[in-house]
């Protein structure tokens, strides 16, 4: 468990360092360390100690003190003020001055931790032509664009996965919903925990019949969505999201999920009885 | 910069190892530091890795946040008391011993003795009350074991069902023994069990057979209402998934002291999904060579099956 924590940590220093566009000699100058302790901790070969990482906490403005648990950490919504003025250091290619946000990587995340397992390589590759951080999938709350989305998804159908064959992975929500995974027991939770995360753009909603819900699109985002060029697949992927994960804390098991758009473009149905 | 962060940290730090009633070389040894490294660090005032320190709290369920900032912490464990339970534990008390000690030997065999004296500790359990099987204690105190193995030792289904399965393993009651190897069938044999041995060990609920077939028979689990009552709270709170999988084991293992080995069980009703009672569906086909013919024995209320 210990390197875990290690590796966990290692990572979330290095994510929140990266993206406030610090050095290692600055950002250990604000936690009143030396640069050497940093290197280490980002190297996942020494654990903080108790009182430097909350003052790592207090520095960041990061709420979870357990965020080391799943991986992955949540700045407060002033620390994305500049994107639009500044971009994102973690993927300096991408246009975040139009403010086209269309959710956050905590939507990305489990198709991150997916493609970091089984496509490893090629995924490095993309990351890596594309001069995208790894570190944007750890901040969970960073928002992310719509030319970022269609070129995560794009690369994505490279794979072969398509709207269609995006309801046959097996994710998982363990990083992307962190300590509420131990709240999600039934399928009511499921959806409070989505709908409250504030910058979707999509409205999920439980039904009182079981195998099936509804999605309802938030009207101010459907000019964003007919500017995907990967909207289907980007689409389908967020419809099914709730099904996702129902399936990885298997409250369904062995069922095909089908999509039914009840009214164009603003309202879908999702089944799932076997 | 630290330094009244530091010292309420080494303060609450101290307060944990006198709890534990270890010395400082063991405990330093228990969070993985070496005597002199501990020392120092403590001469120092400098605070202790995260990693150890989070395992730390995970086994004593406090909160991180509390050994560097709470002056005032107090860590939920006395050995002292004469108290043998808190008050929460002491509610109702229809449940013996006998289902802790399973759960504690069983958490001993899969974790080590550590785990099982934190379990233990956790719950402010005292050697002379898990000791004596006269004590008696309530359903809280079991369904708070359960779900605490659950949720912070990672014990799965599996390891549930695994803990009631040992019933065979573990009852030194002769009675029951022998009440349940000498029976011509697997019927007569869970009958006997539902009817006659589930009074000896569980007060909470009341059990019977809803019905059967040649392969199959449902096993109804009711909650007593006068406990319900007395516990108070709702039947929904009454017990969890994780005890429920330990009732399931012990029904499963019911066909091993005359088959040696344990039937099939599936829950089909809870009570935590708003039904009346909990159901069991026991698979009886394999213990059934003979082809015995099941429902032309003439018991009271009889529903067949569809």
């Amino acid at each position: 468990m210990s390197k875990e924590i290690n590796n966990s940590i290692a990572i979330l220093f290095k994510s929140t360092r990266r993206f406030h566009r610090l050095q290692q000699t600055e950002f250990s100058a604000i936690l009143g360390v030396t640069q050497g302790t940093i290197s280490k901790i980002e190297a996942g070969s020494m654990s903080p100690e108790l009182a430097l990482w909350f003052k790592f906490l207090r520095a960041f403005n990061i709420q979870d003190p357990y965020c080391f648990t799943y991986y992955g950490v949540e700045f407060n919504e002033s620390a994305f003020q500049n994107l639009k003025t500044e971009g994102s250091a973690l993927a300096p290619k991408f246009d975040f001055k139009k403010g086209n946000f269309i959710f956050n990587s905590r939507k990305l995340r489990p198709l991150y931790d997916f493609l970091a397992k089984n496509h490893a390589k090629t995924f490095e590759t993309f990351l890596k032509d594309n001069k995208i951080g790894k570190e944007i999938f750890f901040i969970l709350n960073h928002p992310i664009t719509t030319e970022f989305a269609d070129k995560f998804f794009s690369f994505l159908e490279e794979l072969k996965i398509n709207e269609k064959s995006v309801a046959l992975l097996d994710l998982n929500f363990e990083h992307s919903l962190g300590r509420q995974m131990k709240e999600l027991s039934d399928s009511s939770n499921i959806f409070n925990v989505i709908n409250e995360d504030s910058d979707t753009f999509l409205d999920y909603e439980l039904s009182d019949n079981k195998g099936e819900y509804f999605i309802n699109l938030k009207k101010k985002n459907l000019p964003f969505i007919k500017s995907l060029e990967k909207s289907d697949l980007v689409m389908n992927y967020n419809l099914l999201y709730p099904y996702h994960v129902m399936k990885s804390i298997k409250t369904i098991k062995g069922v095909t999920p089908v999509i039914h758009e009840l009214k164009k473009d603003q309202r879908w149905q999702v089944t799932y009885a076997s | 910069m630290f330094s009244d962060e530091n010292f309420i940290f080494w303060r609450n730090l101290e307060k944990i190892k006198d709890a534990l009633l270890l010395n400082d070389v063991e405990f330093a040894s228990s969070l993985g530091f070496q005597s002199k490294t501990y020392q120092s660090a403590k001469k120092k005032k400098s605070t202790l890795p995260m990693d150890c320190l989070f395992e730390l709290a995970e086994k004593m369920n406090f909160h991180l946040e509390d050994l560097l900032l709470s002056p005032d912490f107090e860590l939920n464990y006395n050995p002292h008391s004469k108290r043998p339970l808190i008050d929460r534990y002491t509610l109702a008390p229809h449940s013996q011993t006998r289902p802790i000690i399973n759960i504690l030997n069983y958490l001993e065999l899969t974790q080590g003795p550590r785990a099982k004296i934190n379990l233990v500790r956790k719950f402010q359990l005292s050697e002379d009350f898990i000791q004596n099987e006269k004590n008696h204690t309530n359903m809280l105190l079991i369904t708070d074991i359960v779900k605490y193995l659950a949720a912070n030792h990672n014990f799965k289904k599996a390891d549930f069902l695994g803990i009631g399965r040992r019933m065979p393993f573990l009852t030194t009651n002769k009675i029951l023994k022998d009440k349940l190897s000498n029976h011509k069938s697997a019927i007569d044999i869970l009958e006997c069990f539902v009817y006659d041995c589930t009074k000896l060990f569980d007060s909470n609920c009341t059990y019977s057979i809803a019905g059967y077939t040649s392969d199959y028979a449902i096993v109804d689990v009711k909650p007593v209402k006068s406990v319900v009552e007395e516990l108070k709270i709702s039947n929904a709170e009454f017990g969890s998934e994780e005890l429920c999988l330990t009732r399931m084991g012990n029904f499963s293992s019911v066909m091993y002291y005359k088959y040696g080995k344990n039937a099939q069980v599936k829950k089909i009703n809870s009570i935590h999904a708003g039904q009346k009672s909990n159901q069991y569906l026991l698979n009886l086909g394999p213990f059934n060579k003979t082809g015995h013919i099941l429902n032309e024995s003439g018991r009271s209320n009889l529903m067949i099956l569809q």
